[in-house]
């Protein structure tokens, strides 16, 4: 099994005008997604999922502003760590992913293992 | 109907809570900060999106609150920062005190909903409101339910908002008296809120059953509250369960709207029709004789009737000749005259509903056309009623009427 890092952007975080009864119906898509995801042995559920606030370093001089400053829909909003054997059957498991009922994406990066060493 | 189904809990929660969140807000921040209510409010749902994983939070509504707490006390503190010197008003730190004691959810919702139902506002303008404000509905579901469009129910529900956020305070309900002003107000929010529920056009189904349930809950809470709890609303909350009760066999197998003298009795709701009865029971006091009355009163009549033959139309006319006198508008009208051709025959009832002054305002009024083909079917005129069940299907206002008169015309030309 090799691992995988989900990173997730954008989705319906991002989407200031969700009525409450639309965020809790995708919400609980996500409960249903990542429970089944547990319960094959593929992630543990718990994953990453940011705030939108926080700083952002940059240059030599370290300069630190507010904000990760993103576009909303390329805004990273979590990422999540997956066994899967291939890049292939890790992207089909991403298919899955409630993320897309409102323009988010995910993007599926192999862990780079030190194997045999 | 008043459980949601699996798939919505999450949903059901949000928008309740969402609703609790914004009454409590506004009670902490003021009216005026309706806004920023609204914006907490939206902050602590995204907050959940990103917490919750695969199972919920053992007190899902306590999380909540909590979060909201905390949102509401960094909101106070930016500004402390930002403003430094504090008008004379409150202080954010009374204000924040007062956050922290022990919130009465019932008086909260109370106080939301009789504000929401401003003088300076419509009743459509009010039940919009209490949909957005109290019950937790998106500005989408609020134009659904009204058959408005999303820009122009954006536009009417920012003017809604401002009118109570300027009027600076919430409408205190701590005695009847205080209530009795607009009470006449909510119960027509209510009853509203209903209605959009029952007939609920192009509203997609689960909300549907949402808007009816809500109805109830915020009838139960006006009924379960010493200021608010009068024979009236008994009476309204009487209907309700009534007609929720004929929800079941409403539809048949191919989603088709079946009229009440066609539907399978045996479906009806017994619980629901008992709720219905005790309240319509409980409602018999003071005397008093509202239009929720007289409508429970029919809807009890049909309720305990075992088939159409057996119904007591004359009991029915009887409250309907009561409730025209009270309330005489068309649709009032029409369920007279379809009353009425049950004891004088069909060819009566349709002279009957012609006769019926402002008659052109029923032209989208689905029944309208419903009753006038059915009265001519039964008076053996099928070419009559076909052309009212053609003309009938222009007036449907969702499948469920569509498939409905497509039904019918079938039985004028087979």
């Amino acid at each position: 099994m090799d691992r995988f890092v989900f990173v997730f952007r954008g989705g319906a975080v991002v989407h200031k005008e969700l009525a409450p009864g639309e965020l809790g119906a995708h919400l609980q898509k996500w409960m249903v997604w990542l429970g089944e995801l547990e319960k094959k042995g593929q992630a543990d559920a718990k994953g990453t999922r940011l705030q939108g606030s926080g700083k952002t370093i940059r240059g030599t001089s370290r300069a630190v502003t507010d904000g990760p400053f993103a576009e909303a829909k390329d805004l990273v909003t979590g990422t999540l760590v997956i066994n899967a054997p291939t890049l292939e059957a890790a992207a089909e498991i991403a298919k899955g992913c409630p993320i897309y009922e409102y323009d988010g994406s995910v993007e599926v990066r192999p862990v780079f293992e030190e194997r045999g060493a | 109907m008043t459980e949601p189904d699996a798939g919505q809990v999450l949903a059901t929660l949000f928008r309740r809570q969402s609703g609790r969140m914004t009454a409590a807000l506004v009670r902490m921040l003021g009216v005026r900060r309706l806004d920023q209510a609204e914006d907490i409010v939206q902050d602590t749902l995204l907050a959940a999106l990103q917490a919750w994983h695969t199972e919920l939070p053992r007190d899902p509504e306590g999380w909540l609150f909590a979060v909201m707490r905390n949102r509401f006390r960094d909101a106070l503190r930016r500004e402390r920062v930002r403003t430094r010197v504090l008008d004379a008003g409150t202080s954010p730190e009374e204000t924040e005190a007062e956050a922290e004691e022990t919130t009465d959810e019932s008086a909260d919702l109370l106080r939301m909903m009789f504000s929401c139902c401003h003088p300076a506002l419509t009743d459509d303008g009010r039940t919009a409101l209490i949909l957005r404000l109290v019950c937790g509905f998106g500005t989408g579901e609020v134009a659904c339910a009204f058959l408005a469009d999303r820009t122009a129910m954006e536009k009417r529900l920012a003017r809604a908002k401002r009118v109570i956020a300027d009027d600076g305070q919430l409408f205190e309900v701590s005695t009847p008296e205080q209530a009795r002003e607009r009470m006449p107000a909510v119960l027509t929010a209510l009853y509203l809120t209903f209605d959009a529920g029952y007939h609920g056009s192009v509203v997609p189904e689960p909300v549907r059953a949402e808007l009816c349930a809500d109805a109830i809950r915020l009838a139960t809470l006006l009924a379960a509250s010493p200021a608010t709890a009068t024979a009236e609303v008994d009476a309204l909350l009487a209907l309700m369960y009534l007609h929720a009760a004929r929800m079941p066999a409403r539809l048949d197998a191919a989603g088709a709207l079946v009229p009440l003298e066609r539907q399978d009795r045996s479906r009806w709701d017994r619980d629901l029709i008992a709720r219905g009865m005790e309240r319509l029971g409980a409602s018999a006091r003071g005397g008093e004789l509202t239009t929720y009355h007289l409508e429970a009163g029919i809807a009890a009549i049909h309720a305990m009737s075992p088939s159409v033959e057996a119904t007591p139309w004359s009991k029915i006319s009887d409250l309907y000749d009561r409730l025209y006198a009270r309330k005489p508008t068309a649709v009032v009208a029409l369920g007279r005259a379809i009353a009425r051709a049950q004891i004088d025959g069909p060819a009566r009832g349709i002279d009957a509903i012609l006769a019926i002054p402002g008659r052109e305002r029923l032209e989208d009024y689905p029944f309208y056309w419903a009753a006038l083909g059915d009265l001519s079917l039964r008076a053996g005129d099928r070419g009559r009623a076909l052309g009212w069940f053609q003309r009938g299907t222009k007036s449907a206002r969702n499948d469920a009427e569509r498939a409905m008169f497509a039904r019918r015309v079938l039985e004028c030309v087979d």
